[in-house]
C-alpha cells in the first residue's frame, strides 16, 4: 500500500550546517500490516512518520500510495490524509469542541455527513474505545489516556485506509498507557494498517507483524518482532532491544587514570543498580592491566549491562589482532581472573580480539 | 474615619462655591492686575493679553468652559466679546459684565483669498444695509434684546437653487449667532440668510468647533466664516475680510454677589432639567448625536475588524514585503494620535474626495482600530497551538478549511477579551468627531452647554449614555462568541 524510496530529510541549521535526519529510507508497506518503528532518540523515527502524509515533507525521494507518488505536484493532500489518519503524542483534540464535535467535525465537512448520521457513526467509534459516555464532555476535562482513545475514534471516523501513531503513549502517566495500548491492539486485530512510533517494546513485540529498528537516519533493521528481539543481526540493534548501556574507556598507556576509570564504573554500577559487580570489575581491571595488557597499549575498556538480559560484562579489546591476548598470559593469572568472574568469553570482533569477563 | 467625612463634607462645600466673597470692582482695564483672567483660546484676547505679565492666564477652549470656571470661583474674571453672554444668562448664572473694554473690535466675515468675488458680493450687501439703515435695525433686534434667542428669523420664502454657500460659525451663543435645532439663528445668520436670497444661492450651515473654524475654511469646507470674526492684521494676511457689520468690545465679566438664587433644590433641578433637555427640544441634540455616535462606532468597528484581519493576514505571510507593509503600516497608525490622524484625514487626505464628515470619520476611525486589532488577531492565532493545525491537516482539511474550522474558532474566543475593551475604547473615542463637524453625542452636549452654561448636567447625561453604550457593546460581543457549555 505504501511504497517508500531513498526518502531524505535534512534540515539546514541557523548556522548554516547541514543536518540529515533521514538519510536514505526505504521500505513497503502492505495492506493489514502492523509495523512498529523502534530505535534510539533522535533517529527520525517521527520525522519519518511525518514524511510519509506530508506533515514535514522529505527533502528528496519518493513516496508511493497506492501506487501514486504523493510527493508529485498537484496531488491532492488532504485527500492523501483523510485516507491516513494520525494520532498525535500530544492528543491535539480540538480545544473548542465537544468530544463528540471533535469526531464529526471532519466528517461533515470533507465527506459530507449529515449530523445524523455522523453523530450516530461517532457515537459507534467513541463506544469502541469506550468513550462515549464523555460525548458531551471538553477535552480540558479528560485525562490523557481519555484524550488520547478520542483522538483514535477521531481518525477511525475518517474510515481510513491507514493510521500513523506517533508516540502515542509517551506522553501519558504510567497507569494510563495500557487503555490506550488495549484499544491500538484491538485496532490490530481487526486488520487495521498501523505505524507506530513508540518506546514501549513488550506492546511492540505482541502486537506487531513487522519491526522497523531505525538507526542514524535510515531503517538499521527491518523484521518480524521475533527476528528484532531474540535474533537481531546487527549490534546496534542488540544493544537498543537488549537495552545494553555502555561505559568505554580508550586505555593508550600505563599513564592512563585508572582511578577515575574505576570511580566512573562505580558509579555507572550504582546507576544500573548493579553496586556488588563494582569490586569483581576493580580487581579485574587491576588484574588485566598489572599483567595481561601490560603490552598491549592501546586497547579498549568497556563496562556494558544489558537490562534486558540483566547480564553485566568487562571487555578488554584490542585492535588488529586476531590471538587472544590471554594465550601469552601464565596459567596462574587467568586461573586468578577466572575466580573473579563468572566465565570468560575470548572472541574475534570485526576489527580484532575481545576477551569478555561476565560478571 | 470622622476626619474622612470632615474631609468629603468641607471639599464639598467648596465644590459647591458658597463663599460670601464681595464681588470685584472694576473701573479700568488697569484693575484686573494680580487677578485670575479666563479667556477662549484662539481669540483676540490670547494676543491682547500676551504682555500682560501682571495677571495669571487661564487659557480654556470654550466660552462655556471660562463661564463655568468664573461661576465656580477657580477665576476671577472672564474676558468675552461684550455682545457674546445675553443678559438674562447673566442673571441666571449670578455673573456681571463689570466692565466694557476701550478696545474697539471691527466684526466682519471672513472668506479665502481667492473667493475675490463673493468677499465683494458680500461686502456690497453689507454696506448697502449699513447705508439704508437696516443693519442697525438687525442689530437693535438681536442685541438690545433681553431675549434674543426668542427672536424669530425673518421669512423670505422658498430657499433658492443654485451652489450651495457653506456658512462656518464659530459662535454660538445668542445673539451673535446660535443654532436652534438643525437651523441657525442670529444677528449674523440673519444678514447671511439675506444675502444669500439677493444672490440667489442656498446657504448651508457647517457646524464646528471654534478651534476648527479657521481649518475649515481653508480646507474648502467652507466659503464663509462667521461669528463675530475680528478683523486683525495677522488674519488679513491669509483670509479676505468683507466690510465690518458691527463692532464689539471686550467685557470683563465677573461674578456677582448680589445675585443669589431663591429657588429651592427641586426646583433647580427642575429649571436645569428644562434648561437642558426640553427648551427649544434640545433633547433633539442627545438623540441625533446619540445616533452619529452609534453610526461611527459601529461601522468602523466592522470595517476595521475586518481591515485587521487583512492586515493580521499580512502580517503573518511569508512573503516578507507583505508583512513589512503590514508592520509599518501598524507601527506608523499606533504612532499617530488619533486626533490628529482624523484632522488629518478631513483637512488634507480626504478633502476633496468630496465624501461626508461621517464618512470619513468611520474610515478614520476603521484604520485605526484595524491596527491595533490585527496584532490582537497575530497573538490570538499564534496562541493556538500548532498541534491544532496539525490535528487538522493530518485529518485532511486543506490550510483554509482548518484555519476555519479549527484555528479561528479558538483564537476568536482568545482575543474577545481585549478587542471588546479595544471596541470600547473606540466608542469613547468618537467623542473627538465634534473637531470635524461632526454632531455626535460629546458635541450634542458641547452645544447645550454653549447655550445654557450649565457644565454638569449635559456631562452627566452623555456620561451615562456612553456608559450604558459600552456596556451594550460588551454584552453585543460576548453573544457573538458562544462559550462552550461544560456539561
Amino acid at each position: 500500500m505504501i511504497t517508500v524510496k531513498h526518502l531524505t530529510k535534512q534540515f539546514i541549521n541557523p548556522d548554516g550546517s547541514v543536518f540529515k535526519v533521514l538519510k536514505d529510507v526505504n521500505c513497503e508497506i502492505g495492506r493489514g500490516e502492523v509495523i512498529s518503528i523502534i530505535g534510539p532518540s533522535g533517529t527520525g523515527k517521527s520525522t519519518f512518520l511525518r514524511a510519509l502524509n506530508l506533515l514535514d515533507p522529505p527533502t528528496s525521494g519518493e513516496i508511493l500510495f497506492n501506487g501514486e507518488n504523493i510527493m508529485a505536484k498537484g496531488y491532492p493532500l488532504n485527500k492523501l490524509r483523510q485516507k491516513m489518519g494520525m494520532v498525535f503524542q500530544s492528543f491535539n483534540l480540538f480545544e473548542h469542541l465537544s468530544i463528540l464535535d471533535n469526531v464529526t467535525l471532519a466528517p461533515m465537512k470533507l465527506l459530507g455527513y449529515t449530523r445524523q448520521h455522523a453523530e450516530e457513526e461517532a457515537m459507534a467509534m467513541l463506544r469502541k474505545v469506550g468513550m462515549a459516555e464523555k460525548s458531551g464532555a471538553m477535552p480540558a476535562d479528560l485525562s490523557g489516556g481519555q484524550k488520547q482513545r478520542v483522538a483514535i475514534a477521531r481518525s477511525l471516523a475518517m474510515h481510513p485506509d491507514a493510521i500513523l501513531f506517533d508516540e502515542p503513549t509517551s506522553a501519558l502517566d504510567p497507569t494510563m498507557v495500557g487503555e490506550v495500548l488495549s484499544v491500538m491492539r484491538q485496532l490490530a486485530t481487526e486488520g487495521m494498517t498501523m505505524l507506530i512510533v513508540t518506546h514501549e517494546m513488550k506492546f511492540a513485540r505482541n502486537v506487531s507483524t513487522r519491526i522497523f529498528f531505525m538507526n542514524e537516519g535510515v531503517i538499521y533493521e527491518d523484521g518480524t518482532p521475533e527476528q528484532i528481539f531474540e535474533h537481531p543481526v546487527h549490534s546496534a540493534t542488540k544493544a537498543f532491544v537488549q537495552r545494553i548501556h555502555k561505559l568505554v574507556f580508550e586505555v593508550d598507556s600505563p599513564d592512563y587514570d585508572m582511578l577515575d576509570v574505576k570511580t566512573q564504573m562505580g558509579q555507572f554500577c550504582i546507576k544500573y543498580n548493579v553496586a556488588a559487580k563494582h569490586e569483581a570489575a576493580c580487581r579485574l581491571t587491576d588484574l588485566m592491566t598489572a599483567t595481561v595488557m601490560a603490552q598491549q597499549y592501546p586497547f579498549t575498556l568497556r563496562l556494558t549491562h544489558s537490562e534486558q538480559t540483566e547480564v553485566t560484562a568487562l571487555d578488554f579489546m584490542k585492535e588488529h589482532t586476531d590471538i587472544s591476548p590471554l594465550q601469552t598470559a601464565d596459567s596462574t593469572t587467568v586461573e586468578q581472573l577466572r575466580t573473579l568472574c563468572k566465565e570468560i568469553v575470548e572472541e574475534p570482533t570485526t576489527r580484532g580480539f575481545r576477551v569478555k569477563f561476565i560478571l | 474615619m470622622k476626619k474622612v467625612l470632615l474631609l468629603i463634607l468641607t471639599a464639598f462645600m467648596v465644590a459647591c462655591g458658597h463663599n460670601a466673597e464681595p464681588s470685584i470692582e472694576l473701573n479700568s482695564e488697569a484693575d484686573i492686575a494680580g487677578k485670575r483672567i479666563g479667556y477662549v483660546s484662539g481669540t483676540i484676547y490670547d494676543l491682547l493679553l500676551s504682555p500682560r505679565t501682571d495677571i495669571s492666564k487661564y487659557c480654556f477652549n470654550a466660552q462655556t468652559d471660562a463661564v463655568q470656571a468664573l461661576v465656580k470661583n477657580q477665576i476671577d474674571i472672564a474676558i468675552d466679546d461684550d455682545c457674546n453672554i445675553p443678559k438674562d444668562e447673566q442673571r441666571r448664572l449670578g455673573i456681571r459684565l463689570a466692565l466694557h473694554g476701550e478696545q474697539n473690535f471691527e466684526c466682519a466675515f471672513a472668506l479665502r483669498k481667492d473667493a475675490e468675488e463673493l468677499c465683494a458680493q458680500l461686502s456690497h450687501f453689507i454696506d448697502s444695509l449699513k447705508a439704508n439703515g437696516e443693519m442697525q435695525q438687525l442689530y437693535d433686534r438681536w442685541f438690545e434684546s433681553d431675549y434674543p434667542d426668542q427672536n424669530a428669523m425673518p421669512d423670505l420664502g422658498a430657499d433658492p437653487q443654485g451652489q450651495p454657500i457653506i456658512v462656518c460659525l464659530a459662535t454660538n451663543i445668542p445673539p451673535v449667532s446660535f443654532p436652534v435645532g438643525d437651523e441657525w439663528r442670529g444677528f449674523e445668520p440673519e444678514i447671511l440668510q439675506r444675502f444669500a436670497h439677493a444672490i440667489g444661492r442656498p446657504l448651508v450651515f457647517l457646524n464646528l468647533p471654534a478651534s476648527s473654524a479657521i481649518a475649515s475654511l481653508q480646507s474648502r469646507k467652507s466659503d464663509i466664516l462667521g461669528g463675530a470674526i475680528f478683523i486683525t492684521e495677522e488674519r488679513q494676511k491669509t483670509m479676505r475680510f468683507t466690510s465690518s457689520h458691527f463692532n464689539a468690545h471686550p467685557g470683563y465679566f465677573v461674578k456677582d454677589a448680589s445675585i443669589q438664587s431663591t429657588a429651592s433644590f427641586g426646583e433647580r433641578m427642575k429649571s436645569t432639567f428644562y434648561n437642558n433637555l426640553i427648551r427649544e427640544d434640545r433633547w433633539r441634540y442627545i438623540t441625533d448625536g446619540l445616533w452619529e455616535t452609534v453610526k461611527i462606532s459601529f461601522f468602523a468597528i466592522l470595517l476595521g475588524a475586518l481591515l485587521g484581519g487583512g492586515i493580521c493576514w499580512m502580517r503573518m505571510c511569508r512573503r516578507k514585503w507583505l508583512s513589512v507593509t503590514a508592520k509599518v503600516y501598524i507601527d506608523l497608525m499606533r504612532g499617530i494620535p488619533m486626533l490628529v490622524f482624523l484632522m488629518i484625514m478631513f483637512y488634507v487626505v480626504l478633502a476633496k474626495a468630496g465624501i461626508g464628515a461621517s464618512t470619513v470619520a468611520i474610515i478614520a476611525f476603521a484604520l485605526n482600530f484595524a491596527a491595533y486589532v490585527s496584532e490582537m488577531f497575530r497573538t490570538a492565532i499564534e496562541s493556538v497551538g500548532k498541534g491544532q493545525t496539525e490535528a487538522g491537516l493530518a485529518i485532511g482539511f486543506t490550510p483554509l478549511q482548518t484555519f476555519l474550522h479549527i484555528v479561528a474558532p479558538q483564537a476568536l474566543r482568545n482575543v474577545m477579551p481585549v478587542f471588546k475593551g479595544e471596541a470600547i475604547s473606540l466608542v469613547k473615542n468618537t467623542s473627538i468627531v465634534g473637531y470635524i463637524a461632526i454632531q455626535d453625542l460629546t458635541r450634542a452636549s458641547d452645544l447645550i452647554r454653549n447655550r445654557t452654561f450649565d457644565a454638569f448636567f449635559p456631562l452627566l447625561i452623555v456620561t451615562i449614555i456612553y456608559f450604558i453604550l459600552a456596556w451594550l457593546l460588551g454584552k453585543l460581543l460576548d453573544l457573538t462568541v458562544k462559550t462552550p457549555s461544560k456539561k
